[in-house]
């Protein structure tokens, strides 16, 4: 998956910035990988929802937890989990592209 | 009389749904234990306006009706009428967070499906204010076809409406206007569906969208730092810490010098005898050894739920997580780990809002390995007589240290016992961590006071009955058969817990341990704590326990080797003496077998680490 900022494709949470906003395109096995769908459910009703705007606010020190906001709520989760959430990132802030 | 309405108050976590049952409910709660699982049962009367009695069961909060914990099973089984022990209730309170209205409301659009009458109680309608958002309750009701009644239940604004509503008139008139709630046949819908719902709702309900709580994103910025937060958590233990013995101090010598008290008080209006022997030495000093703890307990329960309602103990999850995840463990674990330095029993019963079983299982089999407050007078006692007060490394007091290394002794062994487990009983996929930081609060004193009397009467309830039981049996053990008339030994020795110590010498023997120690550990079998006044009983003393715990220290002095000494405190980090924790883990795990093992694996500890303390010493020396 090619990551380049500045354009609006999608990445999995684990791979989003701190302080970019985004919004969640998809919860679902990421590719390659075999669908569980335990934890689908349960990112589903913990808040993680299609279409709500997301946001990383913390890495956790030495590979820890990541603190998102989605929606207005601080929701605690492992990389390894966050893999499972796509994000479609906000366009960058202006002033950056005008660099 | 008609029978009392059950009324079940069920929601997400952090709905401020506890808050909500105690200003319902007040001090007219009964907390027990769902049989088989660990699982608080929280009930309350309530008195409607129009006399009728209502019986309010605070459900376990969870996000779904999909069960994913035990707690959840609980409320998922009792909800759709399965539960054994739950009679289905016949009218639902669902609590909903104001500020987070979406993802509340898919939970209520779930629970329509059960066909219980439900009344929203729209909650933290304050906190919904102050973030700048606007909900039409109005809207709401008619999107939902539901009754909503706005609360804020830390200030009981609305819960009166709520307690109003529950008048048989006024309900049979507010329902009036609803449609009756019908039990849905067809195949539940997808959450995603659910969420599609809830988020047309919301928006419709919602007037005006708020700005995120600056106040929280900014305090998160720092508790949740890489750097920063870990300094700030370990401040906040070492406050803990430091509050649970400095402020403790006073309260202990009020308790103290009350048993002293009542100790005269039986020594001098009781004839000299048995029966005042046993008051005396049995039933006083035995209860007030163990009683003298509830300043302590207290202290760190008020933290924990001050922790817990402020938010903040989410937080110490996230930061402990990466650590515990060496050990195997969940980010989780770190909460009933913490409660288990009070004692172990609320800590293995705080392990149910872990989902996965194995993490939940080891959880349960390493939080007696953390220093409960029952050990403390065990230490204190055996510090005070060998450890010499004096300072080490330029100001640091030795007798300190001391303590501190067998606190640090307990916390490292459970962290190399849970990484062992994790790799082998309790393998299993790596843990999850996946919760809530709920926003900040400030905690609300009815909760923390209606919190600390509940936890005080569940630990004097302990005092009164097992600690009561097992000093009035170690008394006699220790007081019959009376010593033959040409006796040369001690009176104990020749009682018949004088022959089980000295029958039980023979294993403690090769660990440094006399017969007078393996007799205390009989009655440590009860509470740990019981051991100082078991020794003291012993060690023919008799008299106060503060009296029995600073001669007591001079007797250990000469009859006890420093290696022996040292003996017991490091059998004391492990030692798997205490019933009430046992029972806890058997029940808790459903298994003689996890409960035998948890016995097994820290009597085993137990006996090589004294062992080994023991010999070292002793070729050092």
């Amino acid at each position: 998956m090619t990551q380049n900022p500045a354009q609006n494709t999608t990445l999995t949470l684990d791979h989003l910035q701190i302080g970019r906003p985004g919004r969640i395109s998809k919860i679902g096995a990421p590719c390659g990988t075999e669908a569980d769908p335990h934890l689908e459910d349960l990112l589903l009703s913990l808040g993680f929802e299609e279409g709500a705007m997301i946001e990383m606010r913390h890495h956790g020190a030495f590979g820890g937890p990541l603190a998102v906001c989605v929606d207005g709520r601080m929701l605690a989760i492992r990389p390894a989990d966050a893999s499972y959430i796509l994000v479609e990132p906000a366009p960058p802030p202006v002033s950056k592209e005008a660099l | 009389m008609e029978d009392a309405l059950r009324l079940a108050l069920v929601g997400n976590p952090n709905s401020g749904k506890s808050s909500l049952f105690n200003a319902l409910t007040g001090s007219r709660q009964k907390v027990g234990n769902y049989p088989g699982v660990t699982v608080e049962r929280r009930a309350g009367l309530l008195t409607a306006p129009d006399g009728r009695s209502i019986e309010i069961v605070d459900l376990p909060g969870t996000y779904s009706l999909t069960p994913n914990s035990p707690d959840e099973v609980v409320t998922h089984d009792a909800l759709m009428g399965t539960s054994q022990i739950e009679q289905a209730p016949e009218a639902v309170v669902c609590v909903v967070d104001a500020t987070n209205l979406r993802l509340h409301v898919r939970f209520v659009l779930e629970l329509k499906r059960l066909g219980i009458p439900i009344v929203i109680a729209l909650n933290m309608m304050d906190l919904a204010a102050r973030d700048g958002i606007e909900i039409d309750p109005g809207l709401l009701s008619k999107e939902l076809g539901l009754p909503v009644i706005p609360t804020v239940a830390v200030r009981r604004s609305g819960v009166k409406d709520l307690v109003e509503s529950l008048n048989a008139e006024v309900w049979k008139k507010l329902w009036a206007d609803y449609p009756a709630p019908v039990r849905a046949t067809d195949a539940p819908p997808s959450v995603r569906s659910l969420q599609k719902e809830a988020r047309r709702i919301a928006s419709i309900a919602t007037v005006k969208e708020g700005v995120e709580n600056v106040l929280t994103r900014r305090t998160d910025a720092v508790v949740l730092h890489p750097v920063i937060g870990p300094v700030i958590l370990l401040s906040v233990l070492f406050v803990m810490f430091q509050a649970v013995f400095a402020w403790a101090e006073q309260p202990m010598e009020w308790i103290d010098a009350g048993v002293v008290g009542l100790q005269q008080i039986a020594v001098q209006s009781l004839p000299d005898g048995l029966f005042r022997s046993l008051v005396v030495d049995g039933i006083l000093a035995g209860v007030g050894s163990v009683v003298i703890f509830l300043p302590q307990i207290l202290i760190l329960f008020a933290f924990i739920i001050v922790l817990e309602a402020s938010g903040y103990m989410a937080r110490a999850a996230f930061l402990m997580d990466r650590l515990m995840t060496l050990a195997g463990l969940n980010g989780r674990a770190f909460i009933p780990l913490l409660s288990s330095f009070a004692c172990a029993i609320p800590g293995i019963m705080a392990a149910r809002t872990i989902d996965n079983p194995r993490d939940r299982l080891t959880t349960i089999m390493v939080a007696p390995l953390m220093t409960c407050a029952a050990r403390l007078p065990v230490y204190t006692l055996i510090i005070a007589a060998f450890i010499p007060n004096t300072t080490v490394f330029g100001g640091v007091g030795l007798q300190g240290l001391v303590m501190f290394g067998l606190y640090l002794a307990g916390i490292v062994s459970a962290l190399i016992v849970a990484g062992v487990l994790k790799r082998t009983l309790t393998k299993g996929a790596p843990p999850r961590l996946l919760l809530e930081l709920p926003k900040y609060q400030v905690p609300h004193v009815r909760d923390l006071f209606i919190g600390l009397v509940e936890r005080a009467r569940l630990f004097l309830r302990r005092a009164g009955t097992i600690i009561l039981f097992s000093m009035i049996l170690l008394w006699g053990l220790a007081s019959f058969p009376a010593p033959p008339p040409n006796a040369t030994e001690p009176d104990i020795f020749y009682s018949a817990a004088g022959k089980v110590g000295r029958a039980l010498e023979v294993v403690f023997a090769p660990i440094g341990f006399n017969w007078e120690i393996s007799v205390a550990l009989v009655p440590g079998m009860a509470a740990r704590e019981v051991a100082v006044g078991a020794l003291g009983t012993v060690y023919s003393l008799s008299g106060s326990e503060d009296a029995v715990a600073s001669s007591l220290a001079t007797v250990l002095q000469s009859a006890w080797s420093l290696p022996t000494a040292l003996a017991f405190l490091a059998w004391y980090v492990f030692a798997p003496q205490c019933l009430s924790t046992l029972a806890v883990a058997r029940r808790e795990t459903n298994s003689w077998g996890w409960t035998v093992f948890m016995f097994g694996y820290l009597f085993t500890l137990a006996y090589v680490a004294a062992g080994a303390t023991y010999w070292i010493s002793r070729a050092l020396i």
